[in-house]
């Protein structure tokens, strides 16, 4: 073994990563070469230096009991900002808990001929994302119910412009628009209100179509489809046939664009 | 007891015993990536909230890991919306790593203020495979499930961070020197 290949293989070496074999090959190459065993003694003494107890940040004692206090079951004592949602999350958990195997991840397909290719991660980040929103009172960065003015302002932050339609007469009032971070990639997210609901839909140009399909995640409906390239998730605690509605009038929105 | 209160009973005691010992690594891993003792305190307790609703599902072993995982991905939400998103080049890394001769500086002694900074300076994706390597002592395998990368990927970061670190480190005694 060469000091390149040494070189390449000596992180893993000293993390104890390298099979036998290769591990032996290292130390043999190390036992005769000084400028790589220099490294590697460096290397080992920067690790010791990270054993400081300075360097390991405690949780401080207030945080356990922050975090019992805020479960669920204290219905007495809950998280302030959420206060609302747990009478949700528990009747959630506990459907989930009913549902034994089924769900993965909380995750319960509604339809059983769509299980294939739901991207359960997208839908996960999803709801994190419209969750957060509300907890967090980040819910849009322009505030507007004006669908030029926002597909202006997506249009000079993601370089296209995502669907944005007045809805109002149909129950879905426009509340604004943020950016958001989804399937790796900064999308765009435009809420709407459909009475006290909020209703996240999150678009991002889409590569193929996908036929709609719709999940129950967490207390929410998240209803996913891709068409004339554009990839949507809509995510809210609406009832599942409004949420339909909802991406079927933005379906049809979006073939008047065409 | 009704059905509920047992399940929700039996539920609060696998959280006792599977999440709340994790609360030390948990809170050092959301401190380290956010940077400050607030907005780590609040991410450990999304990260618990979320945790202890998914705990029905939740088959595995590994509940160090499995915290973790929910703690890194509820940071990395919270930076992505705080509009901090570093963006990381894994190929202008290994160029600018190439680039420069690497500092065959024995340390000695190692100030531990100039680590802590040191480590706090580094890009996002190398200081949190710093933390879970060095300070939780996972292995590859396992940050590689909790980052979301291939195993080598862990390698070459962990190569990264350690040449970064030992650069600022000598650079400061460079420094001290002069």
């Amino acid at each position: 073994m060469n000091c390149e290949e040494t070189q390449c293989l000596l992180h893993a070496y000293i993390d104890a990563e390298l099979d036998a074999m290769n591990s032996l090959a290292v130390e043999q190459h190390l036992q005769g070469c000084a400028a790589c065993t220099r490294d590697y003694e460096s290397y080992q003494a920067l690790r010791v230096a990270m054993k400081g107890s300075s360097l390991y940040f405690q949780a401080p004692t207030s945080l356990q009991k922050r975090i019992q206090l805020s479960l669920p079951k204290n219905e007495h004592a809950p998280h302030p900002a959420r206060r609302s949602s747990w009478l949700w999350l528990s009747a959630a958990a506990l459907l989930l808990l009913l549902l034994g195997g089924l769900g993965f991840w909380g995750i319960t397909q509604l339809h059983s001929n769509s299980s294939a290719s739901v991207d359960n991660r997208i839908a996960q980040a999803a709801v994190d994302s419209h969750e957060r929103s509300l907890v967090g009172d980040h819910l849009v960065d322009i505030l507007s119910s004006d669908p030029n003015i926002l597909k202006a302002w997506f249009e000079s932050k993601l370089g296209y412009s995502p669907p944005v339609a007045d809805l109002k007469p149909q129950g879905f009032t426009l509340v604004g628009g943020r950016l958001d971070f989804l399937d790796n990639q900064t999308v765009a997210a435009i809420v709407y209100k459909c009475g006290n609901h909020v209703v996240t839909l999150f678009a991002w140009p889409a590569t193929q179509n996908v036929e709609l399909r719709t999940l129950s995640l967490q207390g929410y409906y998240v209803t996913h489809w891709a068409k004339y390239g554009m990839n949507c998730w809509a995510v809210a605690d609406l009832d599942e046939d409004q949420l339909q509605q909802f991406a079927h009038l933005i379906g049809q929105h979006i073939e008047t664009l065409l | 007891m009704k059905k509920t209160q047992v399940q929700e009973h039996d539920k609060c005691l696998r959280f006792e015993q599977l999440i709340l010992p994790h609360l030390d690594a948990a809170y050092n891993l959301a401190r380290w990536l956010t940077h400050n003792d607030e907005d780590a305190q609040d991410m450990v307790q999304e990260a618990c909230l979320r945790a202890y609703r998914f705990l029905p599902n939740f088959r595995g072993e590994n509940s160090r890991a499995w915290l973790l995982t929910i703690v890194r991905n509820t940071c990395y939400t919270w930076l992505h919306q705080q509009h901090t998103n570093e963006v990381f080049n894994e190929e202008i890394h290994d160029r600018e790593s190439e680039a420069l001769d690497p500092e065959r500086i024995y340390i000695h002694t190692i100030d531990q203020e100039k680590l802590k900074e040191a480590i706090a300076a580094l890009p996002l994706e190398l200081r949190e495979v710093t933390v879970l390597r060095e300070f939780e002592e996972l292995s590859y395998k396992e940050i590689s499930g909790i980052a979301h990368i291939p195993m080598g990927t862990v390698m070459s970061r962990l190569s990264h961070a350690r040449k970064r670190l030992q650069r600022s480190l000598a650079n400061h005694m460079n420094e001290e020197e002069n």
